[in-house]
């Protein structure tokens, strides 16, 4: 029976699309304007003798099984993108990825990248990704909102109140949140948890706190309060800004005056009609309290080469180079990302703007939740969040909910 | 009349055939490629879900057996019994709508003049694809700006207007409406083939003896169209069964996993967890609770052929 399911993992995979010697293939299921971006990439790589094409998934679902199908039958793509923390370990554990640290060493040696960047990519010792990209999970706010209500962006959590209570008394919902996609039902409570005690969230990713414990209670009383207050919409609100009252619209229209969200919402926000840094600007949420340290919430999705690469000297050049400031340069202003290399220079008044603010303050990176804990807790925790959002009044049994995932898990994994 | 002696027959012992092997194969070679597909696409992914059923399998590393414990959990979860309670409803949902409407249309539309173009529109919607049907009713059940929410607003009825698809148990409701948008055609067009195929002979002799309308529907054309009645109700617990498609599209099963079905956790475990023993044991028990109605239906089926 075993060699039969061998054989058919093979047959299978030889429909697999594969690398050729000369051409490296980076499997990636990103959405299409990633993908032409990594195509202009790849044509400006050729100049330098890096040969790569992209070979894109557009559902993220069949993109993993794809990937694990190939994996398995030990015929993986060259390079491939990925998710961080978590959901990174279980391809480091399954021994698939090669170790990239003598890369790494190389730049943080230079000055181009700072050790800390590697954090989300580092599992005992040895780091296995380059950052494909790193997002800030930042508030966007409407400009001309802000100034008809006369407020500016907080520099303090009293000052976000303020400004939450004088647009909710013009008429305009302060916050989105929403449980349109699942996943999004995770962004209010990292981001409470954030701001309140982030040694708190770093010790709830791990499984040395627990959901039933009084800094999460805490995120849950806030979190009501602020849907109590009307400071956030109706969770129902959508997040495909195909629709019409799409939450990228509504920001538009000014009935809603922030988002929070990672920086990779620019090119949606500008796609609704709106002009960055003109008609809307970035701000990093407070901290609740002067005492709590500054904390910012980063998602960190690195790019990957399999140990079982047909073309891994190829492969690994490929990583190197992805890494050079000439490739983050271009990579990060066809994105619209803000570039990780420290050489690299963002042409977006926008993202110049977030970098300056970043510098102003010593703030802790967060890896967001949906990497920097396990997926088997965090994957049905968003529908325990999205369950409080729906109704307040079950935070109890949220919470309890949540320690019962967490609790499964650490019995097993320690 | 004398009847005639039953002719004695006489048994020769078998004797070695003459023909050649490689003529007597020929007929073996015919089926060997049906047989192999069946064998490579249906047999053998049967038997390997089966074994994985049993298995911590995670489509990466070697999977080690665990016994029942993927079965165990199943029935321990709480939200299984959700997903059972919205496959049920599922299954009652796309038998009764679907299946009551095509038969009221088929009725309706057997005595009507001009009712092709009727028939054709009812059809149609039976011709996209599942996913497509489940994003165009997206839009109509969407909380904001959605056709149907609009449409109950501009003619006073604000009260009526809801979050179709984030409140439970109507979220499920909804999506077997679009169901029942999409499946009543193909339940029409049988009642109507079997309605212009029953004899009219019978059919008259009750119009001549006085019955009419729901007598003559009761007493005549429901048991006489008893075996098409049985086809579309047993394919649609089926389908109700198997629901994923619209239900993936429109809500990914939720929100707060309030619309999973079975079929939606198979897939949640599998492909979005990457427990894959554990979803090839939902994949069992619903193939197990599938072929319960299968059963009837080819029963049903067999019995016909053979008389």
């Amino acid at each position: 029976m075993k060699k039969l399911h061998k054989l058919t993992v093979l047959l299978l995979t030889a429909a697999l699309p594969q690398a050729s010697a000369q051409t490296l293939e980076l499997w990636n299921d990103k959405a299409a304007d990633w993908g032409n971006s990594y195509t202009k990439v790849a044509a400006a790589a050729k100049s330098d003798g890096i040969d790569f094409k992209q070979v894109r998934y557009p559902d993220t679902t069949s993109y993993q099984a794809a990937l694990r199908t190939a994996i398995s039958a030990r015929r993986p793509p060259d390079a491939f993108t990925w998710w961080s923390g978590y959901r990174m370990k279980a391809l480091v554990d399954s021994g698939q990825l090669e170790d990239l640290t003598p890369i790494w060493n190389k730049y943080i040696k230079s000055g181009e990248y700072k050790a800390d960047a590697a954090k989300p990519f580092t599992f005992g010792g040895k780091i296995y990704g380059v950052p494909n990209n790193v997002a800030y999970w930042v508030v966007y706010y409407n400009k001309a909102v802000y100034a008809k209500v006369g407020i500016k962006p907080p520099t303090t959590w009293a000052e976000l109140m303020s400004n939450n209570d004088k647009l909710k008394a013009a008429g305009i919902t302060p916050f989105v949140q929403t449980v349109d996609g699942r996943w999004q039902a995770f962004i209010w409570f990292e981001q409470f948890l954030a701001n309140s005690d982030p040694a708190a969230y770093n010790k709830l990713m791990v499984g040395q706190l627990k959901y039933t414990d009084a800094p999460v209670k805490k995120v849950f009383a806030t979190w009501a309060d602020w849907i109590q207050k009307g400071y956030l919409t109706d969770p129902t609100i959508s997040s495909d800004s195909s629709k019409p009252g799409a939450m990228q619209r509504q920001f538009a229209q000014g009935k809603v005056a922030n988002i929070l969200n990672g920086d990779w919402l620019t090119p949606q926000l500008t796609a609704v009609g709106l002009k960055a840094n003109t008609d809307f600007g970035v701000f990093i949420m407070p901290s609740m309290t002067p005492a709590t340290p500054p904390a910012l919430i980063a998602e960190s999705s690195p790019i990957v080469i399999p140990k079982a690469s047909a073309n891994k000297a190829a492969a690994l050049k490929l990583a190197d180079y992805w890494m050079s400031d000439k490739s983050q340069t271009l990579w990060t202003n066809l994105q619209s990302f803000s570039p990780v290399n420290l050489k690299s220079k963002s042409d977006s008044a926008l993202t110049q703007n977030l970098i300056g603010q970043l510098k102003a303050k010593n703030y802790t990176l967060l890896n967001r939740i949906w990497e920097a804990t396990p997926t088997e807790i965090i994957e049905p925790g968003v529908d325990e969040f999205a369950k409080f959002m729906l109704n307040p009044k079950t935070a109890d049994a949220v919470e309890a909910n949540l320690q019962k995932l967490a609790d499964t898990y650490w019995s097993t994994h320690k | 009349m004398r009847e005639a002696a039953p002719k004695l027959v006489t048994i020769h012992p078998p004797q070695r055939s003459t023909t050649p092997w490689s003529e007597r194969i020929q007929p073996y070679l015919y089926v060997v490629p049906a047989a192999l597909l069946v064998v490579v696409f249906m047999l053998y992914p049967m038997v390997s879900t089966v074994i994985q059923s049993f298995t911590d399998s995670n489509g990466l590393d070697a999977a080690k057996f665990v016994g029942l414990q993927n079965y165990i959990n199943f029935f321990t979860d709480p939200n299984s019994l959700n997903s059972f309670k919205n496959t049920l409803l599922w299954v009652v949902g796309a038998v009764t709508l679907p299946v009551g409407l095509g038969f009221c249309f088929a009725l309706l539309l057997e005595r009507l003049p001009g009712a092709a173009l009727f028939k054709s529109s009812v059809f149609l919607p039976y011709t996209i694809s599942g996913t497509v049907a489940a994003i165009l009713f997206g839009y109509v059940l969407d909380s904001d700006n959605g056709f149907l929410n609009v449409l109950l607003r501009s003619v006073g009825l604000s009260g009526l207007t809801h979050h179709w698809l984030f409140e439970a148990p109507q979220n499920t409701w909804s999506m077997i409406a679009a169901y029942t948008w999409q499946a009543t055609g193909t339940n029409l067009m049988v009642f109507l083939i079997g309605l212009q195929g029953l004899p009219k002979e019978p059919l008259e002799a009750a119009k001549i003896d006085g019955a009419s309308g729901w007598t003559y529907t009761r007493r005549m054309l429901i048991p006489m169209l008893s075996p098409f009645i049985t086809i579309n109700v047993l394919m649609a617990a089926i389908n109700g069964f198997k629901a994923f498609d619209l239900i993936w599209v429109m809500t990914q099963g939720g929100p707060a996993r309030s619309s999973e079905t079975l079929a939606v956790t198979m897939y949640r475990q599998s492909f979005v967890l990457f427990q894959q023993g554990y979803g090839a044991a939902i994949a069992v028990i619903i193939s197990l609770i599938a072929l319960v109605f299968s059963y009837g239906y080819l029963r049903n089926t067999f019995r016909r052929e053979a008389s």
